[in-house]
């Protein structure tokens, strides 16, 4: 079976970020190959929120480095804002990074220990030249109260915060530069359960005062759906299921999906629910299983799919799967659930 | 630490018991040496020759008195080993500026590429480990006349490849933190990241080094210039008393423990200073990461 894939080749004008067929590989010892993203094309319109879902070791966060060219994809391309960036070199970079940013999982990692809130947030500014020192600590000023962090937090270094206040001061020095994009990967799987909703929220809000494109990464199926409008559901370097957000956990078509989904703790007390627990680890991305990636975990396998490699097809608008026996698996009755999860009490919104 | 309830005296202190008595050791040093710079002239050398081997607190007609006694030409120990601060302190001093330099640069140039430049610096570097670092001064220090650069600068350009392994480790570990993989993706220039990123993270390991070393260094010159291999023979430094004193140790004990007593009290500064500047960063990387 061929694997024509359905994306043309010519940039989407619709998408402001955008990887087509993007491939990373690294080599590991052995002269072996660790396949950590095969062929994933995805996009983010402008002003749109877009999740990427996946266990550990999907390759979601390969993906997200690669999109800030941080490795170098083997094959496929990077467009961002109508132009390939694939192969541009540093100094080609300079404006992209101006308009792309990213958001790191962890908030305890991504801020230099001995640097002052100040300096950390200034650092982009200061490295495209945004103007002097006043209107740098304006924008400083600026940026701390958009993420609803007080002004005397400026002189205080990172130690003396919270991991939440930390990530708040993450989002605040990705925000520094008024990008068009941001990359959040694992924005809050480092944080709290009560922080994560914050921070969820402060996001969305930036997202609707600022007009920015988002892409989400995160492990969390459920999280995902609270803040995006499209979701893509990766699965050992591959994309296996991508819908609008509400459809595709509403009615998902991909038994991985089913099972991410079936792992989501329902929000009320006695609530229990079908399990579908998936069996083993995800498998050796240097050692592929043959046919379609997910057969071995896969409770409906067939023999086809030992064999055959699903084509990732379109099942219905802007729906595509990767799955022979796609819909055939039952999905958790109780989805209903997860459409409008309740915040964690004392939790207030960042809105102004 | 700061505060001292039983006395009204607030003593200043750093928060490490062994760095502040460090200091205070080191500061007498120094004291010592600007003394000597300021106060003494030429002449405070000079010996005199019916005052020869004469015992702590002798006092001569000529000389003065002698507070810890006279060497075989009758010069003033005292004074001696003051005017050997500038030579065993400054070039082990030198050669601890070359250790912090070179080390520094080659382990961040083999911590920074990733490719054929990594692997030239690490097997460089273990070449020189692998050669005996006393023979190698010695075959420098005998190639060149004797004199304060030479040895210092051979020293300096010899011991630098702990420091280099050292701070390659260290700085290979800060390279991965993710706010440097931020900064690289802000479009932060790579020099940029090295000078305000990477350094101060190296700066205490850069201290500690620094002070260990100047304390190895400083036994390295003495024994150098015990072999007869180090500073001039006249000059004062405290090897070269060493070395004089070893014929007169039956007669004239104090002429090997003055000098001895003083490379042991320098010695022991550094090194207290070394543990208290790796003592508190310890303590203050501890705040740092709760």
């Amino acid at each position: 079976m061929s694997d024509k894939n359905l994306d043309n080749q010519n940039p989407n004008p619709d998408y402001l970020l955008e990887a087509q067929d993007l491939k990373v590989t690294f080599r590991v010892p052995g002269g072996k190959k660790l396949h950590a993203v095969d062929k994933i094309s995805l996009g983010v319109r402008p002003r749109e929120t877009v999740g990427l879902v996946g266990e550990s070791g999907s390759g979601k966060s390969t993906v997200a480095l690669t999109l800030m060219r941080a490795h170098e994809p083997e094959g496929g391309k990077i467009i961002f804002g109508g132009q390939d960036i694939t192969h541009l070199d540093q100094k080609g970079l300079m404006p992209i990074r101006k308009r792309l940013q990213i958001v790191f999982q962890d908030p305890y990692s991504s801020l230099d220990p001995r640097w002052s809130i100040r300096r950390v947030i200034s650092e982009p500014l200061k490295a495209h030249r945004y103007g002097s020192r006043r209107e740098i600590n304006k924008r400083v000023e600026e940026l701390l109260e958009q993420v609803g962090l007080p002004q005397d937090a400026a002189d205080r270094v990172p130690s003396q915060f919270s991991g939440g206040q930390r990530q708040r001061i993450a989002v605040a020095r990705s925000l520094a530069l008024e990008p068009e994009a941001i990359i959040a990967d694992e924005p809050v799987s480092a944080l709290d359960v009560s922080i994560q909703a914050q921070i969820i929220n402060l996001l969305r809000d930036l997202q609707d005062r600022l007009n920015i494109g988002l892409l989400v990464i995160a492990h969390d199926l459920a999280l995902v759906h609270q803040i995006s409008d499209r979701i893509i559901v990766m699965y050992l370097g591959e994309a296996v299921e991508e819908g609008p957000s509400d459809d595709l956990v509403g009615n998902p078509q991909h038994p991985y999906t089913v099972a991410l989904l079936s792992a989501t703790p329902i929000p009320e007390p006695g609530g229990d629910r079908k399990r579908i627990v998936l069996t083993g680890d995800p498998p050796s991305p240097i050692y592929r299983p043959k046919g379609c990636r997910f057969h071995p975990r896969c409770p409906i396998a067939t023999e086809r799919c030992t064999i055959e490699k699903p084509p990732y097809i379109e099942i219905s608008k802007d729906r595509k799967v990767a799955c022979w026996q796609a819909g055939e698996m039952d999905a958790p009755r109780d989805l209903w659930a997860l459409k409008d999860v309740p915040l964690p009490e004392g939790v207030e919104s960042a809105k102004k | 630490m700061t505060k001292n309830s039983s006395s009204k005296i607030k003593i200043p202190s750093t928060g490490s018991l062994q760095l502040d008595l460090g200091l205070v050791m080191f500061f007498v040093i120094v004291i010592a040496l600007l003394v000597q710079l300021i106060f003494l002239g030429e002449d405070f050398l000079d010996g005199h020759l019916r005052e020869r081997l004469k015992p702590p607190g002798y006092n001569g007609p000529q000389g003065g008195y002698h507070i810890f006694g006279t060497d075989q030409l009758g010069r003033d120990l005292f004074f001696r080993v003051m005017g050997g601060l500038p030579w065993s302190l400054g070039i082990s001093g030198v050669a601890v500026i070359c250790v912090a330099v070179i080390g520094t640069t080659i382990g961040l140039i083999g911590a920074w590429y990733e490719n054929w430049i990594r692997t030239t610096v690490l097997l460089g570097v273990s070449a020189m480990i692998a050669m005996p670092f006393l023979v190698l001064a010695l075959v420098v220090t005998a190639l060149f006349e004797r004199g304060f650069w030479t040895l210092s600068l051979t020293m300096g350009f010899i011991a630098w490849t702990a420091v280099s392994r050292v701070i390659y480790a260290e700085a290979r570990g800060l390279l991965t933190r993710e706010y440097v993989l931020a900064a690289r993706l802000f479009g932060v220039s790579k020099w940029s990241i090295l000078i305000f990123h990477i350094l101060p993270g190296l700066r205490p390991t850069i201290l500690v080094m620094a002070a260990f070393f100047f304390a190895v260094l400083l036994i390295i010159e003495s024994a150098l210039s015990f072999l007869g291999l180090g500073a001039p023979l006249n000059a004062p430094s405290w090897g070269n008393m060493l070395s004089d004193s070893r014929q007169y140790l039956v007669i004239a004990p104090w002429m090997m423990l003055v000098p001895a007593v003083t490379i042991v009290w320098s010695v022991i500064s550094l090194n207290l200073i070394g543990d208290g500047i790796a003592e508190l960063s310890r303590k203050r990387a501890r705040a740092v990461e709760v």
